[in-house]
């Protein structure tokens, strides 16, 4: 794990009192709002990498739901489509290519998606796969757009890359008004670099009484980061030195092969004289 | 310990693909095969794309293939001028099998191919020597007998541009190493093996050279074979993974060692009983995942 937890200045905190109704806000307690904390602002991709996880921590006023949803930036991707040929295997029948799909996305939230917001204002807010799959663009397909964007769904989820998870943030008992709640979400190795956005949003009566978003820099850093640029824009100067190295490690270890071997045999060559001695003396043991 | 692999967008556990690349040494030092065979499907079975597992499985026999060339070099087994005459034909193969490869992938079914050439060679392969090896088990023994029995009036012999090549103890037209060396450079770029398993009965019974050049010199070829086919795969389809490709190469090397060292201890009928039989369970193995519904109608296309 490769996480760096530098670059403030990077963090856009954007805290808005999302005063949606002036009902809502009347029904604010008066302490003043715990503020969100997402860590780490950039996650960098490097040779020991394996994902990594953001916290986010904070807490929510008395009465009030919390919902926490990562975006990744958007991709356009192609996939190979499976089916069955010759009745009998499954394999790729075509392709077929998703634009404007996140690369990550997850959800969690401290209520199921119905009792939190009305469905209007879930699919304004992003909460739930339905309110994303509409703007997904599929070309390259013969089956309907909606089947071929759950099965990216599931294999996004089967990577999890995608995760919905409502009612998952238990909160804190009341203290001083204020609810707190703790979320660690998994950010996949295979997830897409650039900036994932993490917005948290206090929910109470099916209105947003606070929003907090801040992003987080996930990219490719060291050699990793300088195989792939190679490998994407130089193919063939990355093959050679490809072979290079392969080469260069094929002579290593037969370097290396050649010591292990010397030090496996050199038992049995220290044994063979005194062998070869008791066969000189007709099997018979020398003594010592 | 995980390493993050760019070109697969995955990380892995190193200890697990040394591991895999230990096993499949261990195979290749026990039976005097390349291993590359082994390494595309088991990579696919730990979730890595088949393009990208047969090119990465390719580039790691170049180091493999190397030792085994170095130390049959010094033994002065290894004919390099007809090395030489099958890489010819193995360039040609490998340009085909990679352009092959990539318009497959353009298609979508490159994964399915790749699948599909597995069952088909290891299902051939592993009935073959497991027959053989139960034929050889249940009779007594009988004097070896030397496999380049003389046969007159093949149609191979009266082929064109006949060439000697005296360490082998041959005279062969140059067409059919190269012809032999087009089937193995398509075999590697396709699947990622070095075609060791279909080159040593070839270069037997075909090109009927001495026993004792045949293994160095399809090493020496097979170490030609993957550096081309290295090069063009990652120039035309983006997919060889270097990081994979020397976590393999490292756990294959020392696991030769270790292989080499059992097989003295284990007959040779029985050592191909448990080849045929490891081959066979890894046909079976792709198979299933072929006829087996998927979970997810998608799959990822990389590279290109």
């Amino acid at each position: 794990m490769n996480r760096s937890l530098g670059g403030a200045g990077r963090v856009l905190t954007v805290t808005t009192a999302l005063v949606v109704a002036g009902a809502a806000s009347a029904t604010l307690p008066a302490a003043a709002p715990t503020p969100v904390s997402v860590t780490p602002s950039r996650i960098s991709a490097g040779l020991f990498h394996d994902g990594g996880t953001l916290y986010v921590h904070g807490a929510v006023a008395e009465g009030s739901h919390v919902a926490v949803r990562i975006v990744g930036p958007t991709e356009s991707r192609r996939f190979s489509r499976r089916g069955k040929i010759a009745g009998i295997i499954w394999g790729g029948v075509g392709q077929v290519t998703f634009r404007n799909a996140p690369s990550l996305y997850s959800l969690s939230t401290s209520a199921p998606l119905d009792g939190l917001a009305p469905r209007s204002l879930r699919e304004q807010l992003r909460l739930g796969y339905d309110t994303f799959v509409q703007a997904i663009v599929v070309e390259g397909t013969g089956s309907p757009d909606r089947a071929i964007v759950d099965q990216l769904i599931r294999l996004k989820e089967s990577e999890g890359l995608y995760q919905a998870a409502p009612g998952t943030i238990e909160l804190a008992p009341a203290e001083g008004g204020a609810r707190a709640y703790h979320v660690a979400l998994p950010v996949p190795a295979s997830a897409s670099p650039g900036e994932i956005e993490v917005t948290v949003l206090e929910l109470r009566d099916g209105v947003v009484v606070r929003s907090d978003v801040q992003s987080v820099h996930l990219e490719h850093v060291g050699i990793p980061a300088a195989l792939l640029r190679l490998a994407r824009e130089r193919g063939t100067v990355f093959g050679l030195l490809s072979v290079f190295v392969l080469l260069l490690t094929g002579f290593a270890v037969e370097l290396v092969r050649g010591g292990i071997v010397a030090v496996l045999e050199r038992p049995a060559r220290d044994v063979r004289p005194d062998a070869q001695a008791g066969a000189d003396t007709g099997g018979k043991a020398t003594g010592s | 310990m995980h390493l993050f692999l760019p070109i697969a967008e995955t990380s892995v556990s190193v200890p697990l693909v040394v591991a895999v690349g230990g096993a499949v040494g261990i195979l290749s030092g026990l039976f005097g095969v390349g291993g590359g065979w082994l390494i595309t499907p088991v990579l696919m079975f730990l979730g890595i794309s088949p393009m990208v597992a047969a090119a990465s499985g390719s580039a790691a026999i170049v180091a493999a293939s190397l030792t085994g060339t170095l130390q049959h070099s010094r033994n002065g087994t290894v004919d390099f001028r007809i090395g030489f005459a099958l890489f010819g034909g193995a360039v040609v193969g490998s340009v085909a099998g990679v352009k092959l490869l990539h318009w497959l992938n353009r298609l979508g079914h490159v994964n399915t191919v790749i699948r599909i050439l597995y069952v088909v060679l290891l299902g051939c392969l592993g009935t073959i020597m497991l027959v053989r090896s139960i034929r050889s088990l249940r009779r007594p023994a009988t004097p070896a007998v030397h496999p380049l029995r003389p046969r007159r009036g093949r149609w191979i012999d009266a082929l064109p541009g006949r060439v000697a090549f005296p360490r082998s103890d041959i005279e062969v037209s140059v067409i059919v190493p190269v012809a032999l060396g087009f089937l193995t450079g398509s075999l590697a770029s396709l699947m990622g093996v070095g075609g060791g398993f279909v080159m040593v009965p070839l270069m037997l019974y075909v090109l009927r050279m001495r026993m004792h050049v045949v293994a160095g010199t399809s090493l020496f070829q097979i170490l030609l074979t993957c550096i081309v086919v290295t090069v063009l795969q990652a120039a035309e389809n983006h997919t060889v993974d270097l990081l994979l490709a020397l976590l393999l190469a490292v756990g294959s090397a020392v696991g030769a060692v270790v292989g080499a060292r059992w097989g003295r201890r284990i007959g040779g009928d029985q050592l191909i009983s448990i080849l045929a039989i490891i081959v066979l369970a890894v046909a079976c193995k792709v198979t299933l995942d072929l006829v087996h519904v998927p979970d997810v109608l998608l799959s990822h296309v990389v590279g290109g």
